[in-house]
Parts: C-alpha cells; structure tokens; sequence
C-alpha cells in the first residue's frame, strides 16, 4: 500500500465499498427511524383505545353512580375497597394493563377512591388506600380541563415508556372525578429492536447485491490499472523494453499512452544518463586524479582515477581499509581526514608518497545532517610544484640579479608605463620609485638629451619605439639629467619587447641601460686629447714642410752658386764677386733660419734668460726704426712718442727682436708705399707699444691661433710669403718672460694693430 | 726664337739668389733668359720680351703663385709651351701634375739635370718657338 504525508490511500474497491456502506447505513437508519415510528404510533393508539375502554369500562362496572354516594373516607369499607382493588388487579392482568385507579376532588385535595397493586401479580405489593391523597394533584390538571374528554399523556419511569389516560366527570353533587387506567408500554424495545433487525436484514441484502455488482464494474475498471501499475513496476526495476497493455476505456488509454511516452522518454533518459556516467567514468580513469570516498569511520569506499596509480595502487586497493591505516605514517594526511570528518569542507596540499597532491575534503552528510562520511579528490601536482620551485629558485636568482647588477633595468607595459625597475635604474636616473611607478618614457619627468645635445622626444625612446614596431632597439646613447646629483649622465639603452606566446604585439618591454658617463666623459678627453695631439701633429708637419722648403731654397741657391762657381773655375777663370755675395746672403739667411728654429726650441723648452739693463724704450725703438728705413727705404714709418724718456729693465736684444719681428710682418703683408704707424703711450703702470698697418686683416679665428707656434696664415697674401711662422710665437714667449703681454686687433679688409704691454716696474 | 738663332727661356722664381744663379748658368749655354720674381712679373714680361720655348716654374711665391700663374698663362697662350716645375716641396711630381708641366726638378738639382731635362724638352718640341698668339 502506498503512502504519503499522514493520510492513508486505499484502493479504488475498499473507497467504493466504504462509500456504499455508508450510504446504506444513512439508508438504513432513515427506514429504520421511520419503521419504528410508524410502529410506536400503532401502538400508542392501540393502547390508548385499551386504556378508555378499561377506563370506561371500569366505571361502568363500578356504577355511575359510585361516587355520588361517597362522602367521605368512611363512606367505602375496607373490604369493599379491597375487593375494588382484587378486581381491578384481576382486569389489569387480562387488559395487561399497569394500573387501573379513579380520584375524586374534595376541596383542593385530591383523593384515591380505587386503585391497583403497583405489581397487579403480586398482591403483597403496595396499592394506595382509600381516600388516600394523590402526590402529584397536578398531573390531573390537562384531564380536569378537559371534562369528560379522554386525555391521553406519555410517561417514563424505570420500567421504559408507558401510556395514560384520564376520563374526567362530575357527580351528582358536582366533584369531580377522574377514572386513569395506564399501561407500561414493555413490547416497545423488542419491537424497536425487530424492526431494526429487519430493516438492517434487508439493508445487507441490498448491499451485498450492491457489493457484488460494484466489485464486478470495479474489477473490470481497475483491471488496466493493475496492468498498468504493473508495466510502471516493471519500468521502476528497469525493464524499459516490455510492451503499455492496451485498455478498455478513453482515459486508461490515454493514461497508457502517456505511461508509454514516459518509459521512452525515461529510456532515452537513462541511455543518457548511461552514456554519460559512462563518459564521467571513463574521464575518471583517465584523469591524472585520485576520486575516494570514506565512511564516517575513514575506510575506504572507492577509489577511482588514474592518480592512483602515481602512488603504486592499482584501482580498487585498499577499498574496505581505514585510511587512518594506510596513511598511519603520515601525520599531515590523518589530521586532514579526520579535519573533513569532523564538517569541515576544504582544501589542502600534501606531501604523500614521493608526489605532491592538492586535497578537496567535502564531507557528505546524512538527513539528519551529521557527518556519515568524507568524498575526496586528490590531484597530483608533482610537476607543477616542481616546476614552481625552479620557477622560485629562477625567481630568486633573477630577484639577486635585478636587484645587484649595475646595469639599470626598467619594465614598462603595454601602454608605456613603467611597472617595475631596479635599485641600479633608480641609481642611474636619480628617481625614487614612487616617482618611476605607473609613468611612460613620455610623461616621466625627465629630461633627456641625445648625443648631439638635442632633446630627446619621449616617443622615440628605445622602450616606446620598443613596443611600437615589437623590434629590439639596440645600443641607443643618450643624457639623462639626474635630479640628485644634478648632472647628465650618458646612458646606453637596449630595449627588448617580451611577447606572451603567439602574440603579435608585445605586452611589455625589457629596458636595459649602462651609465656610460665615465667612458663618454674619458672618450671625450681622449677625442680632445687626440684632436689636440693631431692639430700638434699636423702643425709640426706642417712645420717640417715649411722648414724644409725654407732651409731648401738658400741651399739650392748655394748649390747652383757653388756649380756656377766651380765651372768658372774649371773654365780656368776667376769666380765672379757677385756668386760670393749671393753665397755669403744665402749662408746668411740659411744662419737666421737655424737662428730661429733653435730660439723656438730653447723657448719652448724654457732654457731662455734674459739679459735685463736698465733702458730707454723709446730709444730702442727709434734704433730699430731707422734700421728697418735703411733696408726698405720704400716704406714709410711714423712713430708716434712722448717726449721724456722712458728707462725700465729689459733685454733690449730681445724687444728688438720682437719689434723687428712685428714690423716685419707689418712690411710683409702690406703693399709698398703704403704707411706703417708705431705708437708708445704708457700709464702708471704700463706702456704699450703698437704697430698699425692697412693690410688685409685677420680673422677672429686665426687672431686666436696666431701666437701659437708654427702658425702661417692662410690667406693668399701669407701664403705667398716666406718664413717659418715662429715670430709672433717668439714675440709671445719673450713678452711672457718680460711679464708682459703681446696682443693684437683686428678687422678683416681695415687692417691690424699688433700691441705689446710691458710693466714699467721690472718684472720679478 | 731670337734673331740670333737662340731659344728663349722663362724662368719664374722669387728667390732671387737662385733665379740670377740660373739666368748666369743657362746663359753660359747658349739660352735667352727671361727672370721674372713672381707670376705677374712674368705675365708682364711676356708682352714685351721675345716668347719663351720653355718656363722653368718656381710654385711658391709671393704675389702670384706657380698654380696661379701657370692657370693665367694657360688661358691666354694655350699648352704649346712646356714647363718645368722647379719645387723644394716633397711631392713634386704631384705638383708637376697639377700644372700640366712636362717635368719637374725637385730643389735643390745639379745644372747638369736641369740642362739635361731642357735640351730632351725642347730638342723632342716641333713647334716652332714665338709661333701662334704672340701679341
């Protein structure tokens, strides 16, 4: 029998039969109230027609006139009475009747004149006497109203149901008095009970017909459903094959039909469900996991999956063992167990067996809700854990690396901002991190330069180009200024994009930079050292060339002068005195030359002294004046002079020399004719000698080489000219020891003025 | 040519010591000599003097150089006339080539090269010396 939530189902026969009962019961007791009714209604009214005719009966046999003659209590004798009483005992038993009794009113009281035993069988039983006063006067009160009218009432004692009646008259002297007879209705229950007993007899009759009748039409009703409840069993133990039967009416059809379409649909279901519990299956074994279940005293229930293996089981080994004994030696593993026994769902790592596992506990719980057992997957993460402590040991080595190189390394991500970078980088640049953190090449607040001292566009930074074209830039050289040091440092930069697999843009890019301040610092001394050493070089070349052309050209005059020389002489003739004057000019110059290259060499070394003594500049001056209008008659001198004489210390060989040799060049690179003007003006503490001419000028930039040694200009005028170019290099060195200076100013096209300043108190 | 039968040489040099050393020598051996100091000089000179067969050339002077000189001569007489680069410099076949001379001597020569060098030039030349654009 099925059940369900506090209610009891029965079968459609037991509803039905229990639904018939009841109506035939309702039936039954609806005829059998009326049968009975219909039945006491007979009776009463056969009793109460035996009751007035006792009544009247009664006195009719007393005589109408007995109680006319009746006065008071003595008016009837005992004896008369008792026979009164013997003959109504004797009518009670033949009408089986209870009572038969008359009353009179006297007054307001009212009093027996006959009477029965109280058991008209048993004359030892008690009857009322004669004139004896009634205890309920009022029971007489509907008969007395009535006069001469039977009045009929229903009464109960402890005997059942009983019936009177009261015949009310008048006497002759006007009292009233009542005859009563009243009988015990006793058949009444025996009669209810047979009628009863007769309506039910009948009642099961027609429900047994009605039972039989209902279990046929029931039978063949419920005969489907019991096929079909049936083919549900069979379908419920999984026979999802056998055949619906086929049934008799619209709806079982139809509730066949829909039986039918649920075991389809259940068998494609479960096909299903098989197929897929098959495929779980087959991804169990196959996956590198350990699926177990325990009961909640840890043994084994299952073990499934191709981890097992890993720990040398094979499947199924140990189902039926406590886990808290085939792990007893490993304290890590029980204390796990026994935490997911207690409720605990959770993950852990362990160390078991060689391998590393990742543990999920889930704890199954029973309806109650406690802990009836412990289902666990366990996954073998062996290589990923050894592969994360090479990563960690990589992590390190790299962390060592990053942090102790001193190269700096910054990274920047896709966008350009810069994400993380080394004590080295924030050496270099002088930011602090939180100053780096979050910024591109672009917006960081540094300033950079690149080689030739332009700036430096943020989007052409090696990182920025970088992570543009996905190309390592290389070797890129820049400044960058240092916030904390305040200077530039010159940085190499390489950049590196990194690419996440397959991908085409990089999504971070690697910058490495050196501070190449020193080596640039050290290359730029050397390029300045070298370029200085090469100019030295090619001065000295330069030098040799000059000097070789110079000291060439009196040799080859001698040269030519002496094979002159030597044919006349072979030819047998005198020399001719002119070939010796050209020869003793040409020794000469040949000497002026050595004269100077050794004066240049001794400066240069610094084994020159001076022969100081007291003299007269303008003297002097005028000395060499006049000597220069002997040789070049053609050019005109002013000199311009105070008029006292000026007398200091000085090596007046020496100031010759470097007048002569200002003057010179004045004559040298002027046309004839054309005025040269020497001026002295001194001061307190100076005086200063100048010597204009209106040549071609000289350039700023070869006025700043012309003191240097060796120097010739490179104008045409100067090329054209001989000598060896240490004039000027000479005046300088000896003004130098005189603590002096030599000057000159000049303007391209307007001329020169070469200047030189002597102190008028003696130098040292 | 002269009227007296002998070929005209120029010589261009500054040094006056070996210019008249030249002049002497070259004279002794049957040659007219024209000496001129610097490039104008000489420039000057060949409007007046008898045209020269060959110009001896010195390359560093004062006022008009050897380049400047041999560049100005060009132009106006054209390449019939051979030149001999007399130069104390290193390079001196370098500087022969810069100025299309035939020949160069570097200083300080003996006379027996110069007389040498001159006497293959102008035996070797057919032009008739003074032809052609003489003025």
């Amino acid at each position: 029998m099925l059940k369900a939530k506090g209610t009891q189902k029965y079968s459609i026969m037991f509803s039905l039969m229990l639904g018939i009962l009841a109506v035939f019961a309702v039936f039954t007791l609806f005829f059998g109230v009326l049968l009975v009714d219909h039945r006491t209604k007979d009776l009463i009214k056969a009793a109460d027609e035996k009751l007035l005719i006792a009544a009247e009966l009664t006195r009719e046999i007393f005589g109408a006139d007995y109680h006319d003659r009746i006065v008071d209590e003595k008016s009837i004798s005992k004896k008369e009475f008792a026979d009164l009483v013997a003959r109504n005992d004797e009518l009670c038993r033949r009408l089986n009747l209870q009572y038969l009794w008359s009353v009179l009113l006297v007054g307001d009281r009212i009093v027996f004149t006959s009477a029965t035993h109280s058991d008209v069988r048993n004359p030892q039983s008690h009857v009322a006497s004669f004139f004896e006063p009634h205890q309920d006067p009022d029971a007489f009160a509907g008969a007395i109203h009535a006069l001469l009218k039977p009045s009929f009432s229903s009464f109960k004692n402890e005997w059942g149901e009983g019936r009177m009646v009261l015949v009310a008259r008048k006497d002759v002297h006007g009292r009233t008095y009542i005859f009563g007879a009243s009988v015990q209705l006793r058949e009444f229950n025996s009669l209810i009970l047979r009628s009863v007993l007769t309506t039910a007899g009948i009642a099961l009759a027609i429900f047994g017909v009605a039972c039989l009748l209902v279990l046929l039409w029931v039978r063949s009703l419920t005969a489907p459903i019991a096929l079909l409840t049936l083919a549900a069993q069979r379908i419920a133990e999984g026979d999802l094959d056998g055949p619906m039967p086929s049934a008799s009416t619209r709806e079982i059809l139809a509730l066949s039909d829909s039986f039918n379409e649920m075991r389809k649909r259940l068998k494609e279901t479960l096909g299903r469900v098989v197929e897929s519990e098959r495929h779980l299956r087959t991804v169990i074994l196959a996956s590198p996991i350990a699926l177990w279940e325990i009961d909640r005293d840890a043994t084994l229930l299952l073990a499934e999956g191709r981890a097992f293996a890993q720990l040398g089981l094979k499947l199924g080994d140990g189902v039926g063992q406590s886990l808290f004994e085939l792990h007893n030696d490993n304290a890590e593993v029980l204390a796990s167990i026994s935490r997911g026994l207690a409720g605990k769902e959770f993950s852990d790592e362990c160390y078991l067996r060689g391998r590393y596992w990742i543990n999920h506990y889930v704890p199954i719980r029973d309806p109650k809700g406690e802990v009836s057992g412990l289902v666990g997957v366990s996954v073998d993460i062996s290589e990923r854990k050894s592969a994360e402590i090479a990563l960690k040991k990589t992590t390190e080595q790299y962390a060592l690396l990053f942090g102790t190189m001193q190269q700096g390394v910054v990274f920047q991500e896709q966008e350009g901002p810069i994400s993380s970078m080394n004590p080295a980088a924030v050496g270099i640049l002088g930011f602090s991190p939180a100053e780096f953190l979050g910024k591109t090449s672009e917006n960081l607040e540094t300033v950079t330069r690149k080689e030739n001292g332009e700036p430096f566009p943020g989007a052409e930074h090696p990182s920025m180009v970088a992570l543009k074209t996905g190309k390592v830039v290389r070797d890129v050289v820049m400044q960058v200024y240092n916030p904390r040091v305040k200077e530039y440092r010159w940085i190499n930069v390489t950049a590196v994009p990194l690419f996440l697999e397959q991908a085409k843009v990089p999504h971070q890019v690697f910058t490495v930079f050196s501070d190449i301040t020193a080596r640039v610092l050290m290359e730029q001394e050397l390029r300045i050292a070298q370029e200085t050493s090469e100019q030295a070089y090619r001065a000295k070349s330069q030098f040799l060339d000059i000097a070789a052309h110079e000291l060439r050209t009196p040799v080859t005059a001698m040269s030519l002068l002496l094979q002159l020389a030597q044919k006349q002489f072979d030819q047998g003739r005198a020399v001719e005195a002119p070939i010796l004057l050209q020869l003793s000019r040409q020794m000469d110059r040949l000497a002026c030359l050595v004269v100077d290259l050794l004066d240049v060499s001794r400066l240069e070394r610094g084994s020159v002294t001076l022969r100081r003594e007291p003299t007269d500049l303008i003297a002097l001056v005028s000395e060499s004046l006049n000597t220069f209008a002997l040789l070049a008659p053609t050019r005109p001198i002013a000199f311009v002079k105070p008029a006292q004489p000026l007398k200091i210390e000085l090596d007046p060989v020496r100031i010759s020399q470097v007048l002569s040799n200002l003057l010179e060049n004045a004559i040298r690179y002027t046309k004839e004719n054309v005025a040269i003007e020497v001026s002295l003006e001194t001061n307190e503490e100076r005086i200063r000698v100048s010597v204009k001419d209106h040549g071609a000028g000289i350039s700023e930039k070869e006025q700043a080489e012309l003191f240097k040694p060796m120097f010739r200009g490179v104008s045409d005028e100067v090329v054209r000219s001989s000598g060896l170019g240490l004039g000027l290099f000479v005046c300088r060195e000896v003004m130098r020891l005189h603590g002096g200076t030599i000057g000159v100013s000049s303007r391209m096209g307007q001329g020169s003025i070469f200047y030189f300043e002597l102190p008028r108190k003696g130098h040292g | 040519m002269t009227p007296s039968g002998k070929k005209t040489i120029l010589i261009v040099e500054d040094d006056e010591g070996i210019g008249a050393t030249l002049k002497i020598f070259l004279e002794t051996e049957a040659y007219e000599v024209v000496l001129a100091n610097n490039g104008l000089v000489a420039l000057e000179l060949l409007c007046t003097c008898e045209f020269p067969s060959l110009i001896l050339l010195d390359m560093k002077m004062p006022i008009m150089n050897g380049w400047e000189f041999a560049a100005a001569f060009r132009a106006k007489y054209g390449k019939q006339v051979p030149m001999v680069v007399m130069t104390a410099a290193a390079d001196a076949e370098q500087r022969a080539r810069e100025v299309e001379a035939v020949d160069w001597l570097e200083k300080p020569f003996r006379f027996a090269e110069l007389l040498q060098k001159i006497k293959k030039i102008l035996d070797s030349s057919s032009l008739p010396a003074g032809e052609g654009s003489s003025p």
